[in-house]
């Protein structure tokens, strides 16, 4: 099974037909047929030889933790684990593993995504794009991206925003295209239902850091401080990554599309506001 | 890696090799080689962040400051010596 992102591919190799089928529905269009070119990245899948990788925190205190996911770097070997799953992927030879504890839909799937997204987020870095923790809507042909941390509105905004494409409502890719900056997207989403029903990308308009409030109001902010504001939702590869290298990549898109914050009620009159602003620098 | 220097330390403070920066438009943004402090300075912080390049104490730093930014030198040296205390506490800088 081959997953191509953006031009990305990995082949899953060593999936049952039936785990097959139900990632195939899932990432619909993502999921190409046919082997790729030789010495594509490939990752083995097998089943684990332990019940669990990780323990839930706080089960004992009535407050468990909502999800938690580990990884580091060894050398070019990226590590990545969480309670059903651990797996690692070199970066260099292209090969990888990944184990799995549950082989019930529900979680195999999760399993499956999370690893997915922690390769990809790191590999798409090295290419020199990002993936980012926001929604992406096509408006008019342009991609408006709603960015912040769970719970700071993202779905609420894709519901809210009728006759636009939504391209994802919790992770977005963003690279430099032959005619600009672009917003991809991915087949890993958060509480909105449809798989992306495309998957090119399209100009960026700007980039909103979501802020609920009792009114709307958008605050441009400056390059430093829209990376610095970027950079905060950047999934999986600030930690035990290369910050640096993800500041490099991020100020070459800030450099040339404008970041606000966005204060919005839940109506759909921040549009309002948003549609107003130039996209060009 | 060198070890991380503070203001008090008498060699010249450097920027910590490993951290990431980049300039727009005057204002930096810096950020520490494991990700876990991302922060914006504004022009002057980020023309102290320029000259902490290994070749000069907190006192000459603050003499170029004062008189680029026409403030008294005590001044200078104070809010140099304070942003410096600042970036060493996030291992923002190392010895030479």
């Amino acid at each position: 099974m081959r997953v191509v992102v953006s031009g990305l591919a990995l082949n899953l190799e060593g999936l049952s037909s039936e785990d097959e089928s139900l990632i195939r529905a899932r990432y619909g269009i993502f999921i190409q047929d046919g082997p790729g070119p030789p010495g594509e990245p490939r990752v083995e899948v097998v089943a684990a030889e332990v019940p669990a990788f990780l323990v839930p925190r706080g089960i004992q205190e009535g407050n468990p933790e909502f999800y938690r996911l580990e990884q580091f770097w060894q050398g070019d070997r990226l590590f990545a684990y969480s309670y059903d799953f651990a797996g690692w992927y070199d970066r260099v030879s292209g090969e990888g593993q990944l184990a799995l504890a549950s082989s019930q839909c529900e979680a195999l799937c999760r399993a499956v995504e999370n690893f997915l997204r922690s390769v990809m987020a790191h590999r798409f870095l090295e290419e020199g794009a990002f993936l980012l923790h926001g929604a992406a809507i096509v408006r008019g042909g342009r991609a408006y991206v709603f960015y912040g941390p769970s719970g700071s509105g993202k779905t609420t905004v894709t519901l809210l925003s009728e006759g636009g494409l939504v391209l994802g409502d919790d992770l977005v890719l963003i690279r430099e295209g032959e005619s600009g900056c672009e917003a991809c997207p991915v087949p890993f989403r958060g509480h909105y239902r449809k798989p992306p029903e495309t998957d090119r990308g399209f100009p960026l308009a700007g980039f909103y850091r979501l802020v609920q409030d009792r009114s709307d109001s958008l605050e441009p902010l400056s390059p430093a401080r829209g990376a610095a504001d970027l950079m905060g939702s950047l999934p999986f590869v600030m930690e035990g990554g290369r910050p640096g290298h993800a500041l490099e990549v991020v100020g070459r898109v800030v450099s040339r599309v404008p970041v606000y914050r966005l204060r919005f009620r839940k109506s759909p009159d921040f549009w309002k506001l948003v549609s107003e602003e130039p996209w060009e620098k | 890696m060198g070890e991380m220097t503070g203001p008090d330390d008498p060699r010249p403070p450097r920027r910590n090799p490993a951290a990431g920066f980049r300039v727009f438009e005057g204002e930096a943004t810096i950020v520490l080689p494991d990700g876990s402090y991302i922060q914006v300075l504004n022009e002057t912080g980020s023309r102290i962040w320029d000259l902490l390049d290994g070749s000069r104490g907190v006192k000459a730093i603050a003499a170029v400051i004062a008189e680029e930014y026409d403030i008294a030198a005590e001044a200078a040296e104070r809010d140099v010596r304070e942003f410096v205390e600042e970036l060493a506490r996030h291992r923002m800088l190392e010895r030479p």
